[in-house]
C-alpha cells in the first residue's frame, strides 16, 4: 500500500524534498507527540524550515503529519496570551497556504483543526476569550498530540 | 416578534427581537425578570385578569396600580412612569390597556406563556406544590401561578403513579439519564402519602428523605423537572401543552453542576423543536458556549451540523436521540446582555447574540463579562506565573 501522506508532500512543490520518515522532521519537539500505533505514522514534514527561504517574512506553521492515511497539523509554541494573535496569523498562513500551495495535503487533512502544542508552561484558560479566538481560528490548544485525534 | 420598552422601572431602553431561543444575561436586578414578566403580561394579559378575578382579587376599572401591584408584586406599579413607552410587535401598550380588558367581564381559560420563575422553589418548599391563594400579594404573579399550575398537574396530571422520577413515559432516555446520573443518582423521586398531605420524597436506599433535606440542586431542579413534563412528551389532561406558545425560564442552571445544565440545555433545544419559543434568562456560561458554537457550525450542511452537534453532546450518531437536531441549524437563537448605561442613566439591553470572540465590543467578545475573568486570569498567570 502507498503512502499517501509521502505522495502528498512530494507532489507539493515548496517542501518536496522535505519529507521525513517517522517523526524526524520534528527534532526534539517529536516528544509532544504520542501515536497509538506508531506503525500507522506516515512521516512528518518542517514546513517553516522548508518554507523559510521562500516566505521569510510570513509567519510560518511548524509541522505536518501522517497518520493512517490523513495529515495532521502542529505548532509548538510558547503559549502565554501575548502568543495568541501570532498563532492566529500563523493558522492564517497556514490556511492559505494549504488552499493554494498544498492542496494534496489539504485533500487528506484529517479535520479542520491544526493543533497548538505549548512549549512550556501553557497560560490560556480554557473558556477564556483569547482560547475562543483560536477555536474560530481553527486553532486547538492541547497538552499533546495524540494520534489519532 | 419585537418587545420595545423604555423607560420602565430600571429599564431604559430595550429593544429585544426573540429568536426561537432567546437567552438575557446581565448582572442581579439588571432589568432580565422584569422585562420577561413584562412580556408575559403582554402576551396573557386577558388570561391575567380573568384569574385574578377568579380569585376575588379587587380590580379597579379605573385605576391601574392595584392590578399592576398584583401582577409585578405589591407597590411596583410604580415601574411604569410618565415617560413609560412599550411596543410588542409594533402594537403600543400602556396600563390603560388592562383596565379595558378589566371592563370587559370577559373570561379567558387559557394562557400562553408557560412561565418558570427563579424562584420556583418557593412553589414546593414544603414537599407539594402551593395553591395561588397561599401567596400574599407581595410575591409575583409569576411565582403563584406556576405553582398553583404545578399544583393542578400534580394532582391530575401524573396519572397514577406515585413516582415522579424517573417516569416511564416521561423524557426521552438520553435525557432521562442523563438526569439521573447528574442529579438524582439512582434515587427515585415519589409521592408519599404515609402523612395528611401528599408530598414529594427522595426514596434512596429505603429511605424518604423530605424535600427540604434534598441538595440544593436537586430542590432547584424538581420544580423544573415538573415543568419540563407539564411541556413535554404524553399529554395531560389538566395542563394541556398545545395551549402554550411561549416558555420563559429564569435561571435554569440554579444549583447545578455544569453536566446537569447540559441535561436542561437538550431539555430547553428539545421544547424549542417542539414549536415553542423560549426565553431563558441566565448567568451560566454553559448555554452561551453552545450558542457560540451553534453560531460557528450553523453553517455547515445539515449532516455535518448534525454530525458537530452529536460529538457536542456525545449523542451517538444512530440513536433516536440525535434526532434532537434535525433542522435545528435554521433556528434563530439570540443573546440580549442588560448592563448598566452611564448615559442613559440606566440598564440598557444590548444584542450580543453573535458571541464573537474578536469583536472589539467586549460586551460581545467577553460574553457580558461571563468570559472576562477566564480571560484576565489567562493574562495574569501569563504575566506573572512561574
Amino acid at each position: 500500500m502507498g503512502n499517501t501522506f509521502k505522495e502528498a508532500v512530494e507532489e507539493t512543490p515548496d517542501i518536496a524534498k522535505g519529507y521525513a520518515g517517522g517523526l524526524r522532521a520534528l527534532g526534539g519537539n517529536a516528544q509532544v507527540v504520542s501515536a497509538k500505533d506508531t506503525r500507522l505514522i506516515d512521516g512528518s514534514v518542517d514546513i517553516d524550515g522548508c518554507t523559510s527561504t521562500l516566505y521569510p517574512n510570513a509567519s510560518r506553521w511548524d509541522y505536518a503529519i501522517g497518520y493512517d492515511g490523513k495529515a495532521y497539523f502542529l505548532e509548538v509554541h510558547p503559549a502565554d496570551t501575548s502568543n495568541v494573535k501570532e498563532v492566529i496569523k500563523k493558522a492564517e498562513w497556514l490556511k492559505n497556504w494549504l488552499e493554494n500551495k498544498a492542496p494534496r495535503l489539504k485533500q487528506i487533512a484529517a479535520d479542520k483543526a491544526f493543533y497548538w502544542v505549548a512549549s512550556g508552561r501553557c497560560c490560556i484558560l480554557r473558556g477564556s476569550v483569547q482560547s475562543k479566538r483560536l477555536a474560530q481560528s481553527n486553532v486547538l490548544l492541547v497538552n499533546k498530540l495524540n494520534l489519532p485525534v | 416578534m419585537n418587545l420595545d420598552i423604555y423607560n420602565f422601572g430600571p429599564i431604559k431602553e430595550a429593544q429585544i427581537d426573540f429568536g426561537d431561543l432567546t437567552f438575557f444575561i446581565g448582572s442581579q436586578a439588571s432589568g432580565k425578570s422584569l422585562a420577561l414578566e413584562l412580556l408575559k403580561l403582554l402576551i396573557d394579559k386577558r388570561h391575567i385578569v380573568s384569574t385574578l378575578r377568579n380569585y376575588d382579587y379587587i380590580l379597579s376599572e379605573v385605576d391601574s396600580r392595584n392590578i399592576l401591584d398584583w401582577y409585578f408584586g405589591e407597590g411596583l406599579h410604580g415601574l411604569f412612569s410618565e415617560g413609560t413607552r412599550i411596543e410588542f410587535s409594533g402594537k403600543p401598550f400602556s396600563p390603560q390597556d388592562l383596565l379595558k380588558i378589566i371592563a370587559s367581564q370577559e373570561r379567558v381559560s387559557k394562557e400562553a406563556v408557560f412561565y418558570i420563575p427563579a424562584q420556583r422553589i418557593l412553589s414546593i418548599s414544603d414537599g407539594r406544590p402551593k395553591n395561588f391563594m397561599e401567596f400574599d400579594v407581595s410575591t409575583p404573579y409569576v411565582i403563584r401561578m406556576f405553582s398553583e399550575t404545578l399544583r393542578i398537574f400534580m394532582q391530575g396530571g401524573l396519572g397514577s403513579s406515585d413516582m415522579i422520577f424517573p417516569m416511564g413515559n416521561r423524557l426521552k432516555g438520553m435525557a432521562k439519564s442523563s438526569i439521573n446520573e447528574t442529579i438524582f443518582h439512582d434515587g427515585k423521586v415519589i409521592i408519599d402519602k404515609s402523612g395528611e398531605q401528599r408530598k414529594i420524597k427522595l426514596e434512596v436506599d429505603g429511605l424518604r428523605i423530605p424535600f427540604m433535606a434534598w441538595s440544593a440542586g436537586q430542590k432547584e431542579f424538581m420544580p423544573l423537572l415538573l415543568a419540563i413534563y407539564c411541556l413535554s412528551d404524553f399529554p395531560s389532561s389538566v395542563v394541556n401543552k398545545a395551549d402554550y406558545q411561549w416558555v420563559i425560564i429564569e435561571e435554569p442552571e440554579m444549583g447545578l453542576h455544569p453536566r446537569a445544565i447540559l441535561s436542561v440545555l437538550l431539555e430547553i433545544i428539545e421544547l424549542m423543536q417542539n414549536g415553542y419559543k423560549v426565553a431563558v434568562s441566565t448567568h451560566s456560561s454553559t448555554f452561551l458556549e453552545f450558542v457560540w458554537a451553534f453560531n460557528n457550525i450553523c453553517n455547515l450542511e445539515e449532516e455535518e451540523f448534525k454530525e458537530a452537534m452529536n460529538k457536542l453532546f456525545d449523542v451517538d450518531d444512530n440513536s433516536t436521540a440525535a434526532n434532537l437536531f434535525n433542522g435545528l441549524k435554521s433556528r434563530k437563537i439570540k443573546t440580549y446582555y442588560s448592563t448598566q448605561h452611564e448615559a442613559l442613566g440606566g440598564v440598557k439591553f444590548v444584542d450580543i447574540s453573535s458571541l464573537d470572540a474578536f469583536s472589539d465590543d467586549i460586551d460581545i467578545s467577553e460574553w457580558g463579562g461571563l468570559s472576562s475573568f477566564a480571560g484576565r486570569s489567562s493574562e495574569i498567570v501569563s504575566l506573572y506565573g512561574r
